[in-house]
Parts: structure tokens; C-alpha cells; sequence
């Protein structure tokens, strides 16, 4: 469904070289940890292998601590910097969280740019981390945890209180996190043979809000539950717009609101054209019915 | 109303070319752009442009709200493969190294000119206050650091540590341990401080410099201090370079924060800040090359002098890199 209730995300503009500005959606904080997570495993794997073979090509060579920290630094940033460069700003985590990366004018995504933000992580998280990790081993008393707790809270406290939802690497960077768009183009609703016809008054009631109300309910899938919902829907319209052209039953309501729709969209669109926006029902808040306001002309 | 609507008859014009784009973008971002034949590929900014002008028209006549969240979606989809496309990595890090990142330094010159000028000043307080009187080199040098050197110390101690053989099996250990030391910390927090405004990472830079001035003076009273200098300074150009370079690109952060000019700052970030991220990405790999100058060279040169020609050999290669190289 195309609902509007539906997740409704943190919306933003972007404007194109073009000069038109597209309407953007802010990837959620839950969906870029779930993604963070994902690459993290991915590349951590990753690192372990490459420890693994190292360990078993040099005998002599002991995963310490500080080359463990070491080979995952080199294999994590790698791992991010080599697919949000060749995937054009996204990860494997990414993808499977439909996120993307993009510059934040609107501009081609610089190397530079996934290099930096990719970096900044490393000092926004996985620095203040390891500290912990290099300094006591893995007893931690709460005085070794504090400053580096501290620190992530803060760049936490960054990505939430900026006003687009920037990680420090992304403020750095110029970067943007979105949610990839994916809507398909459905079908026109106001397309097929008219049945019911509709005089002017009776599309006088509703304005811009209620067609696209309409417009939902008509697009939801087929069930008992919807086919219930629209023929209450359609009995509403019915007894609001004063219908008495003929009784309607059963199967019928569902053409009845499609004719509906189209006769009300017409209707409202060249209400448009001549430059009169009704935005819902209450449009004309001071006119009370379309009789009265015909008197008044 | 047999009439067709204006909406109905502007989508079914331009359905065609639509329905086209999205499938050339659904190509792009599988396969690639260059995966596209030569003719899509001519087409694909002239769908593009089209679909932006479908967009404004929809988003001013229709009602339809499906229609313009399609609109908006594909405009979108068909901006992204065309502006943000896979880089390739090789002529991406020649560009950043032959251009972009010397080019950035240079841009915040003046930035770096004021963090050497801290540095300095801190190493001189700290040479003049330690020369003076060797009580102050507890209060400069925190126990941690000092690493069991101090007003205490006698001559024979301190030459141990200067040319001490202590990660003879692994240069890979040698090499994440000097990574993972002090500097590596000072070198991001003067960074990350800059979001402060920039004092914090000047005193900050002031502080390494006090440091490395209280040291000189420490084992220049035992007659050390050319070899103290060849230990430090053999890896210490880098890395203080390092830190000056991170200083540098974080007083610049401070700046944008405290004087965005006509933006806001979160766009005067986006707008202005491309050098300071270069500039930090230049400050990392200065560090790696750091730790791979002291975990493996420092152990491997024992000599003073060779290890002074070292650090003069990398203070000349940092100098000309950052002032000559990628020059219009």
C-alpha cells in the first residue's frame, strides 16, 4: 500500500545541478546500525581470516593484541572505502538496507569524500574502543571505560542532534545517508469508461486531502477487509454529495468510487488550472453549502 | 464527462520515456553505466533531464499523489546513477596523492602555519622551563608517558632507552604498538577538538610541544641531547608533522563552526569542508608512515647520525611534497 500512515521518514531536499530539487528521505538511525553491524561482521570475518592465514603462513608471527587491532583496522576501512567507491556509495549492509551514500549538494560523491567519512568513523568509534581494549586487557575498570564511553556518547549526541542526521563523518565529508528509492509507477486511477456521472455541486465537498485519502483506499489490495472499508467509504460520499442519480449495491461500489475519484480529480485539477487551490474539505470554511455560495455570486 | 483529464493526458504523453529511463536505471545500477549500449548511454541525460521537467510540471498540476511519488523516486534513482558513480580506486588514490591531498594542506596554510607556531612555542616553554629547574618535568609529563624517565635518571638509563632493542622478533608488533601510542590519540583528539571552536587543540598542540621540550631538556642536562634528537626526531617529523597537520584541519573545522559565513554550518561543512577531510585522511597516512619509521627503522638504525639524516631526509620529502607537488 502507498498508505499514509506508512513509516513516514524524515523528508529533505536536495537540489540537482539541474536546478530541480528532489525530494529526499533520511535513512532511519535503527536502519544505519543494522547496516553498520552487517559490514561490520562482514569485514570483522574478514580480518579474522586474514589472521588466520597469516598465523598459519609465518609460524613466527603471534596474533597480539596490537596486530589484531591492526589487520582489522586495514581490512575494516578497506573493506568500506573499496565498496562505497566501486558501488558507488553503498555496502553489502548498505544494499541490504536499501541505504545510500550521496554528496550532500548534490554533486558526484568524491573519493575523497569515502575516504574521510570511512575514516572518521574509525576515530568516531573504533579508536576510543581499542584504547579500552589496549589498555587493561579484557578486566576494564570503570575509570579505563569512562573517557572512552564519553567520547562515543558525544559523536552519538552529533549524529542525533544534527538537524539531517549527520554522523561526524558525514559533517566532515559532505556526505548524506538516504533511503534508496525503490516506487514503482502504478497504475492512473482516473483512466477507463466513465459509468457514473456527477453534477458540479456534487464535487463541491472535498478538496485536494480527501481525493488522496481516496486515492489509498482505491489502492489497496483486494480483500474482504478493503471491500468493506470501501463501500462504507462509498456509502459516506454518497449521503455527504447528496447522490440520488440511482441506487447503488454490491460489486457497483467499487466503480462507483474510480468514477467517483476521476470525476472529483477533473474536477478539482481545473479548479486548479483557474488558479483556486482547494486544499480539504473545509476550503471554504466561511461558505456553509454550495447553494448558499451560488446566491452569493 | 467525457473530457480527459490535463493529468491523464500529460502522463499518458510521457509514461513511454519514463518507463525507458527506469530501466536504463535499473541496468545502470546492476551492471554498471558503461554496461549501457552507446545509444542508451546518449539517451539516458536526455530521459534524465526530461524526467525533472515531468517532475516540476507534476509537481504543480497533479492530484495524483502515486504519480508524483513515482516521479519523485525516478528523478532520484536516475540522479544517483548518473552522480554518484563507482570510482575507480587506482586513479582514485593517485589523484588524492598527486593532487587533492597537497592541494588541501595548501589551502589551510595559514591553519598550519598556527599549529607549528604552537608546537614551537610549546617545545621552547617546555625546553626553558625543564633547562631552568627539573621540577617542572613531572608537572609537563605525565608518569604514563615518562616511561620511567625523569629528574631521577641517570645518564647510563636514559642512553638504554634511546637505542634499546625491545621488538627485535616482530616488525609488525614493533610497527601497531608505535600506531597504537600516545600520538596517534593527541593526533585525533586535536582534530576532533577543533569542533570546539579550535582553543582546545591549540593548547592541545601547545601541550605535545611541552612535552617534547621538557624530554630535550632532560637528557640534554646529561649530555644526551643530540642522541635524544636522532631518537625523536627519526620518526618525531613525521608524527609532529602529523599532529600539525591534524591541528591544522581542526582549527579549520572550528573556524566553519564558529564563522559559516552566508551558509549554515552544517553546510558550510559540506560547502568549504572537502579540504579538511583530505587534509585528515593526509594526517592518517602520516601516522602509518610514522609508525612504520619508528617501529622498524628506529630499532634497525642504532646510530645517531644516520638516524638524524633520516629525519632531515623526511622533514626535506614532507616540505617539498606539501609545498611543490599538484601545483596549478
Amino acid at each position: 500500500m502507498t498508505g499514509a500512515g506508512k513509516l513516514a521518514r524524515s523528508e529533505r531536499r536536495l537540489m540537482t545541478p539541474e536546478g530541480v530539487p528532489l525530494r529526499i528521505e533520511l535513512a532511519e538511525p535503527g536502519e544505519r546500525i543494522a547496516a553498520f553491524l552487517a559490514d561490520v561482521s562482514l569485514a570483522t570475518a574478514g580480518a579474522l581470516v586474514v589472521l588466520l592465514a597469516g598465523a598459519l603462513a609465518s609460524a613466527g608471527l603471534k596474533a597480539t593484541l596490537p596486530v589484531a587491532l591492526f589487520v582489522s583496522f586495514l581490512v575494516r576501512n578497506g573493506y568500506f572505502i573499496f565498496f562505497e567507491l566501486r558501488w558507488a556509495g553503498t555496502t553489502p549492509g548498505k544494499r541490504l538496507l536499501g541505504l545510500r551514500v550521496i554528496d550532500r549538494r548534490g554533486g558526484p560523491l568524491r573519493a575523497g569524500s569515502v575516504v574521510a567519512r570511512n575514516l572518521t568513523r574509525q576515530a568516531e568509534f573504533f579508536f576510543p574502543a581499542e584504547m579500552v581494549l589496549m589498555t587493561r586487557g579484557w578486566v576494564w575498570r570503570l575509570a579505563d571505560i569512562l573517557p572512552a564511553a564519553i567520547w562515543i556518547a558525544a559523536m552519538a549526541a552529533i549524529y542525533y542532534l544534527s538537524p539531517d542526521r549527520l554522523r561526524a563523518g558525514d559533517l566532515i565529508a559532505g556526505t548524506l545517508v538516504i533511503a534508496a528509492p525503490k516506487r514503482v509507477l502504478t497504475e492512473d486511477l482516473a483512466r477507463g469508461a466513465q459509468v457514473f456521472e456527477f453534477t458540479q455541486e456534487q464535487l463541491q465537498h472535498y478538496g485536494v486531502k480527501e481525493l488522496q485519502v481516496l486515492e489509498d483506499v482505491l489502492r489497496e489490495g483486494h480483500n474482504a477487509e478493503s471491500a468493506r472499508l470501501r463501500s462504507e467509504i462509498a456509502e459516506r460520499i454518497q449521503k455527504r454529495i447528496g447522490w440520488t442519480q440511482q441506487a447503488i449495491a454490491g460489486r457497483e461500489m467499487e466503480g462507483f468510487l474510480r468514477d467517483f475519484y476521476r470525476a472529483q480529480r477533473a474536477f478539482l485539477e481545473s479548479r486548479k488550472n483557474l488558479g483556486e487551490e482547494r486544499a480539504d474539505k473545509f476550503h471554504a470554511a466561511g461558505v456553509v453549502a454550495p447553494q448558499a455560495r451560488k446566491d452569493t455570486n | 464527462m467525457a473530457l480527459t483529464l490535463k493529468s491523464q493526458e500529460f502522463r499518458r504523453e510521457r509514461e513511454a520515456g519514463w518507463l525507458e529511463l527506469e530501466a536504463l536505471v535499473a541496468q545502470a545500477q546492476q551492471r554498471g553505466l558503461k554496461s549501457l549500449p552507446t545509444d542508451a548511454l546518449r539517451r539516458f541525460p536526455l530521459l534524465y533531464r526530461s524526467a525533472l521537467s515531468s517532475l516540476s510540471v507534476a509537481r504543480s498540476i497533479a492530484l495524483d499523489r502515486a504519480l508524483l511519488a513515482y516521479l519523485e523516486d525516478l528523478s532520484l534513482r536516475a540522479f544517483v546513477a548518473l552522480y554518484a558513480r563507482p570510482v575507480a580506486i587506482g586513479a582514485a588514490i593517485r589523484e588524492f596523492l598527486a593532487r587533492s591531498l597537497p592541494r588541501a594542506v595548501r589551502s589551510i596554510s595559514v591553519h598550519v602555519w598556527i599549529a607549528l607556531a604552537a608546537l614551537a612555542v610549546g617545545a621552547i616553554s617546555g625546553f626553558v622551563l625543564v633547562n631552568a629547574d627539573e621540577g617542572w618535568y613531572p608537572v609537563i609529563v605525565p608518569a604514563g608517558l615518562a616511561g620511567g624517565r625523569g629528574p631521577g635518571s641517570t645518564r647510563e638509563e636514559l642512553r638504554k632507552v634511546l637505542f634499546a632493542q625491545t621488538h627485535s622478533g616482530s616488525s609488525l608488533l614493533a610497527f601497531a604498538n608505535a600506531l597504537f601510542s600516545n600520538n596517534t590519540l593527541v593526533s585525533l583528539l586535536a582534530f576532533g577538538l577543533g569542533i570546539l571552536g579550535g582553543i582546545p587543540t591549540l593548547l592541545l598542540t601547545f601541550a605535545n610541544g611541552l612535552m617534547v621540550g621538557a624530554f630535550l631538556a632532560l637528557h640534554a642536562h646529561r649530555g644526551l641531547g643530540r642522541d635524544f634528537t636522532g631518537w625523536l626526531l627519526i620518526h618525531g617529523v613525521t608524527e609532529l608533522g602529523a599532529i600539525v597537520i591534524f591541528a591544522a584541519a581542526g582549527m579549520r573545522l572550528g573556524e566553519l563552526v564558529l564563522f559559516p559565513g552566508p551558509y549554515s554550518r552544517t553546510d558550510a561543512l559540506a560547502v568549504h569542508g572537502g579540504a579538511i577531510g583530505e587534509t585528515a585522511v593526509g594526517g592518517v597516512l602520516m601516522l602509518l608512515a610514522a609508525a612504520v619509521l619508528e617501529g622498524v627503522f628506529r630499532e634497525a638504525v642504532a646510530s645517531t647520525d644516520q638516524r638524524l639524516t633520516i629525519a632531515f631526509a623526511t622533514f626535506l620529502f614532507w616540505t617539498l611534497y606539501f609545498c611543490l607537488v599538484g601545483r596549478r
